[in-house]
């Protein structure tokens, strides 16, 4: 069976700046890709292009062996990718309930009740049901990180792009955080960028590793945090703020 | 007795004007789209119906409903073929097409069925009248407040009832996102000018069946447009109602102590909100009512 999502070659650099330079990968159904860099790697980046944001200069994208390289951002939600932003995005003038039933009703392709039921199934999986008839710009961060996802959940996406979801929140929501997407793993396939390691560690079958858009090194999560050009690029750059601060 | 009898067609009056704001309230709500040609497009449509009314069945004003369903279409093109390229974090180039399309318009009006003042003819229910609490009230300017009210609660229901208004309310809160729901926010925007054009020009041909008009007229009614949903508070429903309701009494009344600039006062009106209130009545409502 061919993976969800194969990256071929994807180039794209703006001026000097590079975001992705011959970058391929692949994700399989029921696998996580964890994506990591330091700040200005080109991870965003790296979710625009596959998200359709924006156009890759060279290079291809297949989902479920189909090229979607030229696709508009919305079509590819059509065909089943789900996006989560870093900065939760809902619509705030909607409710919880609405939020989520607009994508499963349109992104999703559900019609009447059965849109109401997926809608009302995914806030049960991300334990947002008791604030369903709330207005979703109200929302706690958690709740809205939870949003979010329920959202993208509710296209029933074959894969799911997710922005560093972990961030910002507690230790302890983020630990429910892995929990929920432990439970919805094997279903899809998942590319999580994350700057928190530890809670990408606990889910990702695999990570990997880019600089200025590179990759530096892929592997499972134990051994790409123990490599030694990982640590120098990554650790480096942190320790090196820390210095300067 | 005749200062009720003022107000209540200042309400009347009141009625059409939230009418002809809520088009232009409505595009500016979902899009941030200024459309400067609406005042002109309102009077397009008063000629379409001008010429229509005399083939429609049963009641001269039952033109509103094909008038609405064409000008549903110019909409749709409109946003398709023009405002669609020119979308932007400038505001500028909106206004500046749709104002060159509104020079366009009415020069074209003006060529092709001259300056003359018009009315559309509804027959008889222009001079019916019935008493209501000792006063006497024309039938004409009741049905169109009624039908005026009706669009509104129609469009309040339709927005937050159906799968395509979910959708609107969502564009309008951030159109970027509505990308990953699987739409084109291109589209859902030219559904929603449609919608702003038929509401427009019911508002165009009512207006129109009331009073007079000649090619001219668009930008009086585009200054009414921007009053009422200033007035109302940018992009508040129920505000540009209650927007229109002010500006109609305001104005007739006036009309009575001062019958040589009446119409001023409006504007008059319109200006001490505005100073009072940036935001409008709804930004009012919510401070002193709300206490936000």
């Amino acid at each position: 069976m061919a993976p969800v999502l194969q990256v071929q070659n994807l180039s794209r650099r703006f001026g000097q700046i590079v975001v992705a330079h011959d970058l391929s990968f692949a994700v399989a159904h029921g696998e996580c890709l964890g994506i990591i860099g330091p700040n200005g790697a080109g991870k965003t980046s790296v979710f625009n292009l596959l998200a359709g944001v924006i156009q890759p200069q060279a290079g291809r994208i297949l989902l479920n062996g189909e090229d979607i390289t030229s696709l508009s951002q919305d079509k590819r939600t059509s065909r089943g990718v789900g996006r989560t932003y870093q900065v939760p995005q809902p619509f705030g003038q909607l409710t919880a309930f609405e939020n989520v039933l607009t994508a499963a009703s349109y992104g999703g392709r559900l019609r009447g009740a059965k849109a109401s039921e997926r809608a009302a199934e995914v806030l049960a999986l991300t334990g947002l049901s008791r604030k369903a008839d709330l207005p979703a710009g109200g929302l706690p961060l958690l709740d809205r990180k939870r949003l979010e996802l329920a959202r993208a959940m509710a296209l029933s996406p074959c894969l799911l792009l997710l922005d560093e979801i972990a961030g910002g929140l507690t230790e302890a929501e983020v630990h429910e955080l892995i929990v929920l997407i432990l439970a919805i793993k094997p279903s899809l396939a998942i590319v999580w960028i994350e700057h928190i390691t530890h809670a990408l560690s606990a889910v990702a079958d695999r990570i990997l590793a880019i600089n200025a858009g590179t990759r530096i090194a892929e592997g499972v999560p134990a051994a790409v945090m123990a490599d030694a050009a990982v640590q120098e690029i990554y650790m480096g750059a942190v320790l090196n703020v820390a210095a300067v601060g | 007795m005749i200062w009720l009898e003022t107000i209540a067609n200042g309400i009347f009056l009141g009625g059409l004007y939230a009418l002809i704001g809520l088009g232009l309230g409505f595009a500016f709500g979902v899009m941030r789209v200024v459309n400067v040609a609406q005042g002109d497009f309102i009077v397009a449509a008063a000629f379409i119906g001008l010429y229509l009314a005399p083939w429609v069945p049963i009641n001269p004003i039952l033109v509103i409903v094909p008038v609405a369903v064409i000008a549903f279409l110019i909409g749709i093109a409109l946003q398709r073929l023009l405002i669609n390229r020119v979308l932007g974090h400038d505001q500028i180039p909106q206004i500046l097409l749709t104002f060159g399309v509104a020079i366009v318009l009415r020069n074209a009006m003006v060529a092709g069925f001259g300056a003359n003042s018009q009315s559309i003819d509804v027959g008889a229910m222009r001079f019916l009248g019935f008493n209501l609490l000792g006063i006497r009230l024309g039938v004409l300017p009741a049905v169109i407040l009624v039908i005026a009210l009706l669009l509104f609660a129609a469009l309040h229901l339709w927005l937050h009832r159906s799968r395509l208004g979910r959708l609107i309310r969502a564009t309008a809160d951030d159109y970027q996102v509505v990308q990953l729901q699987g739409v084109s926010y291109r589209r859902v925007f030219a559904i929603a000018m449609g919608i702003a054009m038929a509401l427009s020009a019911v508002a165009g041909v009512l207006l129109a069946m009331r009073g007079s008009f000649t090619p001219y007229s668009g930008a009086d009614r585009l200054l009414i447009a921007f009053e009422v949903v200033v007035i109302g508070g940018l992009g508040s429903f129920w505000g540009m109602f209650f927007g229109g309701m002010l500006l109609g009494i305001t104005q007739l009344v006036a009309l009575k102590l001062d019958p040589a600039s009446g119409l001023m006062y409006g504007h008059i009106v319109f200006f001490i909100i505005l100073i009072l209130s940036p935001n409008g009545l709804a930004g009012a409502f919510r401070r002193v009512v709300l206490r936000k």
